[in-house]
């Protein structure tokens, strides 16, 4: 049968959770390209939602994948393109963000909401003023503790806000597809290969709605 | 010894055929900025143009007639903004501490038409939604101490009972709206068109002094 993203030409660009050969970059990227799409993911880890309006270096390494071919890890020479800039040169279909996790400061005593607004409205006004449709991919619930101090209550509240605020895109709760601490992580926030496999394959299925 | 070297590197390659890593070490990265954004915004109420000085800088930012309204500047939490609203020859010091997260509004203000004061109102907004429109409510009428909004021509309650120099917001859904200053109870003045609302777009309503009377002003949210 063939797939409603067939022939479609997809971006997807976000943070650390693509800059892993085997993360999404591999999962989500492999699952829509059976699905007949064109595909170029390009994951800058560390990055927010802002970074992706002007080019922005990464504090953390990156990777990028241009179709079928292998994931090319960028290191320290990863940076964000702005996406403006990509959509331009690509006229992609649609725009996927995966990003959430680097904003919901787990850390912090209260979640950095104003600071969070501004970064997510300027980056998809700059998308829809482009006219290309887009689906934000939130945060997944990870487990707590880690070195990222991650919690259950800041990722869920993250996950609410961006629910809220990411209009027009689609927002994709990647809340609904684990329980708490049901996908295993390498430090509560990263995931081990299956979890990245089952969050890759929920986040291409839900595409699919309508 | 070696047993469990060989099985490491035996489990190594298992992975490696796969495509897979799972000793991949993300170096820690922030999750969020050291503080929350702070914002400062002025605005010149009065009926002549006036000028905002910052400390520390020869560059004036005109608020006109026809631009009143900086728009909302992040500036950093914790530290005084400082500096000066001028109109001709008189001059308001401004000093304006922010908290993170905070939203602050300078009003150059003028209740009797020729001196000039400044009134600051802050919010901590917690409203963000880009499916609704939120609009705010800044009382900074001193002759209108519990001051509320209706819907123009109908007996809907917006605001109710905001005190001098408070402010409240609210999320409404964006539809075309003009609205109606209530003091204590009774319509004041004419009604103030707000336009057809944007989902996601922020606005405040001002109750203000003036020479005629309290009044009303309607200011998009804007952060540059």
């Amino acid at each position: 049968m063939l797939s409603l993203l067939a022939g479609l030409s997809i971006l997807i660009i976000g943070d650390s959770h693509l800059a892993t050969p085997y993360y999404l970059i591999g999962s989500l990227h492999d699952d829509l390209l059976r699905q007949g799409a064109q595909v170029h993911t390009i994951g800058v880890c560390g990055s927010t939602a802002g970074d992706w309006l002007t080019a922005t270096p990464g504090t953390c390494g990156g990777a990028e994948r241009k179709g079928k071919e292998k994931t090319v890890v960028l290191g320290q020479a990863a940076a964000t393109v702005p996406v403006t800039q990509l959509i331009a040169a690509e006229k992609p279909d649609l725009v996927v963000i995966v990003l959430g996790d680097t904003m919901a400061g787990y850390t912090k005593d209260s979640f950095p909401k104003t600071w969070a607004w501004q970064q997510t409205t300027s980056l998809v006004k700059a998308i829809s003023a482009t006219g290309t449709k887009c689906a934000w991919v939130g945060p997944a619930w990870g487990s707590e503790g880690g070195k990222y101090g991650k919690t259950y209550a800041r990722v869920e509240l993250t996950s609410k806000f961006l629910a809220v605020n990411t209009a027009p895109c689609t927002y994709i709760d990647s809340l609904k597809f684990s329980k708490p601490g049901q996908w295993a992580t390498t430090d509560g926030q990263h995931f081990t290969g299956p979890g990245y496999k089952q969050w890759g394959d929920a986040i291409s299925k839900a595409l699919l709605k309508p | 010894m070696m047993r469990y070297q060989r099985a490491a590197i035996a489990a190594t390659a298992v992975f490696a055929s796969l495509g897979v890593s799972y000793a991949a070490d993300i170096p820690l990265y922030p999750t969020g900025p050291a503080e929350d954004s702070s914002y400062v915004r002025f605005i010149n109420t009065t009926d002549t143009p006036l000028e905002l000085q910052a400390e520390g800088s020869k560059t004036k930012l005109a608020l006109t007639l026809a631009k009143p309204d900086s728009g909302f500047l992040p500036v950093a939490a914790g530290k005084p903004v400082k500096g000066q609203l001028i109109r001709g020859t008189q001059k308001v010091d401004i000093n304006v501490t922010v908290k993170p997260g905070e939203f602050a509004t300078v009003l150059g203000v003028s209740t009797n038409g020729s001196t000039l004061t400044t009134r600051v109102v802050r919010e901590s907004p917690d409203d963000f939604n880009a499916l609704k429109s939120s609009v705010a409510f800044y009382n900074v009428a001193p002759d209108c101490k519990q001051a509320g909004l209706h819907a123009a021509g109908r007996d809907v309650s917006i605001f109710k009972d905001v005190p001098v120099d408070q402010a409240a917001r609210r999320l409404i859904n964006p539809i075309s709206m003009s609205v109606q200053l209530v003091c204590e109870g009774k319509p004041v003045g004419a009604p103030l068109s707000l336009g057809t609302l944007i989902a996601g777009q922020r606005y405040t309503v001002f109750a203000l002094p003036s020479v005629n009377g309290t009044r009303l002003l309607a200011a998009t949210d804007t952060v540059r």
